[in-house]
């Protein structure tokens, strides 16, 4: 069953009800192992496409299929075992501390009376490293920036310990530094065999860091491929009736520049 | 950069490990001064009784033999009077105090109480209704009836505020705290229609709506140990939900809750346990919303220490005010105007105080 391994959606779409369509029924394979970038303007049905594949929504039609079985059909501890999401917002209503939310990424693991186990305190460390918030840990999540809060919600999915990561625009509260270090970790982690399925508005950083893109434009599938050939000044005229020309760096990495007149 | 690490690692651990032990000696502290208050409270009031007294009069219950020097009118005191009086208070306090604890971290605000769904209106509207049957010559003892009434007039107004919100899919917060304020705000016109209806009896109605544990009894007990512990217990368990769906919907769903599910049956049991507090003793203000705040901003805001801790806060908080009007006024005041009197205030200073610590 090799070939089942991974997401498929088949004719799947969501509607918010008659007057907002949210996605258009669209079919797609994303293999494991691989480095996404989910791509598109504001309001193209990016957050709508991954709510769906984290189960967060049922399909209005359709079905989408993770490792051959439909999402919506997993126990809820089970598929948070598999996979899990960071959002773009997150309501922070009490001053939690910073060590204690990244350890609720380790609630699938521990069972409902038992205390988090040493794998449990490892993971979190691990976690809190990997953002650089170690020296955070016993601060309240209500009093970090923006920036400081986005990598405490990220460290909470990394110490889930999921194969497959969904990430809503998550570096863009983030300074380029703390953007490319989490860019750089999260392809870490597919070289690992994890899954990464990224929405992210950057074009840059989805040339320098995707293995494929997903291309979305009013809730339609536009197109999706490898990176490089997808992600092209006419991809930038027809999303964004923008000028832009692609050149080639150092580092053999193509880029976009856009044309200002 | 590594090394740092894990010397931060090693550093810290031990300090984890020892924040553990809290989870256990702060409850077990709380309960241990909960039976004291108990014990004290039952020798104080009318007739003095020495905490001796007590403790044999609670150990002949057990079967032990009675003692030669016993008053004979103090087991009745005792048995009959006060003890099913203190528990009641207690269990009340406690179980307004886990509700509201509820409250607050599913609807994600801070401000939000046991009534916020308009149980205590629903009840109060079902109370006064009794209360007018009464009058218009219904024939059935009024201290079944009336908590009777209020029960099902909580559980009614729970039903049309859930039916009212539910639509909206997840059960936001906003649509239950709107479905609940549009309910009480129905039920209170209802209300002020049936104290213009009972004209004389009208004080009747005003003093059941100001909460008092004058004349609660065993039966009270029961009742609330049937509805009330099982709540509660089944709300501690679901602690590390509570504290995980604090942070939305997006994040709960990835950790593998089901937050609708969750949210639903924590605050029908809640509800439900509320119900049961006010059927007994009328509507009793802050309790609710005070006990929860003052514990989080002193432990935090982890719901496995403040569930149990709320709980114990609430009871001392209620037996002391019940016991303060019944001992030392000289007129029992009703309950639930206390609580607020002292309670605001007190709050006021508080909340002014940590607002401005805040800005400095």
């Amino acid at each position: 069953m090799e070939h089942d391994r991974g997401y498929r959606l088949c004719d799947a779409g969501f509607s918010y009800g008659r007057a907002h369509a949210g996605l258009q029924a669209l079919s797609l394979h994303l293999a494991p192992g691989c480095f996404y970038g989910l791509l598109g303007p504001n309001g193209s049905g990016k957050t709508t496409l991954l709510d769906l594949l984290a189960g967060h929504l049922t399909p209005s039609c359709g079905s989408v299929l993770l490792n051959g079985r439909q999402i919506d059909h997993y126990p809820p501890a089970d598929r948070a075992r598999l996979l899990t999401s960071v959002p773009q917002s997150f309501s922070l209503n009490f001053d939690y501390r910073v060590f204690d939310v990244v350890l609720m990424g380790r609630h699938p693991h521990i069972p409902r009376f038992a205390r988090p186990s040493r794998d449990d305190h490892t993971a979190v460390e691990q976690a809190l490293d990997a953002m650089e918030i170690g020296r955070f840990r016993d601060r309240s999540v209500r009093q970090l920036s923006g920036g400081e809060k986005q990598r405490v919600m990220i460290a909470r999915a990394l110490a889930q310990d999921t194969d497959y990561l969904l990430l809503d625009e998550v570096t863009a509260n983030l300074d380029i530094n703390h953007a490319l270090a989490i860019m750089k970790l999260l392809a870490r982690l597919v070289r690992q065999g994890r899954t990464v399925i990224a929405a992210m508005h950057d074009l840059n950083i989805a040339l320098a860091f995707c293995d494929q893109v997903v291309v979305l434009k009013d809730g339609d599938l536009r197109c999706y491929g490898p990176t490089e050939d997808i992600v092209t000044p006419a991809l930038v005229a027809d999303l964004y009736e923008i000028e832009a020309e692609s050149y080639r760096t150092a580092t053999r990495t193509n880029q976009i520049s856009f044309i200002y007149r | 950069m590594t090394a740092k690490a894990s010397s931060d690692h090693t550093q810290l651990s031990p300090r984890s490990g020892r924040r553990l032990p809290v989870r256990l000696i702060l409850p077990l502290l709380l309960t241990a001064l909960l039976a004291v208050q108990i014990v004290s409270a039952t020798g104080l009031g009318y007739i003095k009784i020495d905490p001796a007294d007590i403790v044999s009069v609670l150990l002949m219950q057990l079967g032990a033999a009675v003692p030669a020097d016993l008053t004979p009118s103090f087991p009745f005191v005792i048995m009959e009077v006060r003890l099913p009086r203190i528990l009641c208070a207690a269990l009340v306090g406690g179980s307004l105090a886990v509700a509201g604890c509820v409250f607050q971290s599913l609807l994600q605000n801070p401000l939000a109480d046991p009534y916020t769904l308009g149980i205590s209106s629903g009840a109060a509207f079902g109370a006064s209704l009794a209360i007018l049957l009464l009058m218009f010559g219904l024939t059935l003892p009024g201290s079944l009836i009336i908590p009777l009434f209020a029960f099902i007039g909580a559980v009614l107004t729970l039903f049309v505020v859930f039916s009212l919100s539910s639509p909206s899919t997840r059960l936001s917060s906003n649509s239950l705290i709107l479905s609940g304020i549009i309910v009480s705000a129905i039920l209170s016109a209802g209300i002020s229609l049936i104290k213009f209806l009972a004209d004389e009896q009208v004080n009747a109605i005003i003093f059941w709506l100001m909460g008092s544990f004058i004349g609660t009894g065993w039966a009270d007990v029961s009742m609330l140990l049937v509805l009330v512990l099982p709540s509660c217990l089944l709300i501690g368990g679901h602690a590390r939900e509570l504290d995980i769906m604090s942070f939305g919907d997006r994040t709960a769903d990835s950790l593998g809750i089901d937050s609708p599910a969750v949210r639903k049956r924590l605050l029908v049991v809640a509800s439900l346990a509320t119900a049961a507090c006010v059927s007994v003793s009328g509507i009793i203000g802050f309790i609710g919303l005070i006990v929860p705040h003052f514990v989080r901003m002193a432990l935090g805001p982890d719901n496995r220490l403040l569930i149990p801790c709320s709980f114990l806060c609430g009871a001392i908080l209620l037996l002391l005010a019940d016991t303060v009007t019944r001992v030392m006024l000289p007129t029992e005041l009703p309950i639930g105007v206390l609580t607020a009197l002292i309670g605001g205030p007190f709050f006021c200073y508080i909340f002014r105080r940590t607002q401005l610590a805040r800005w400095r």
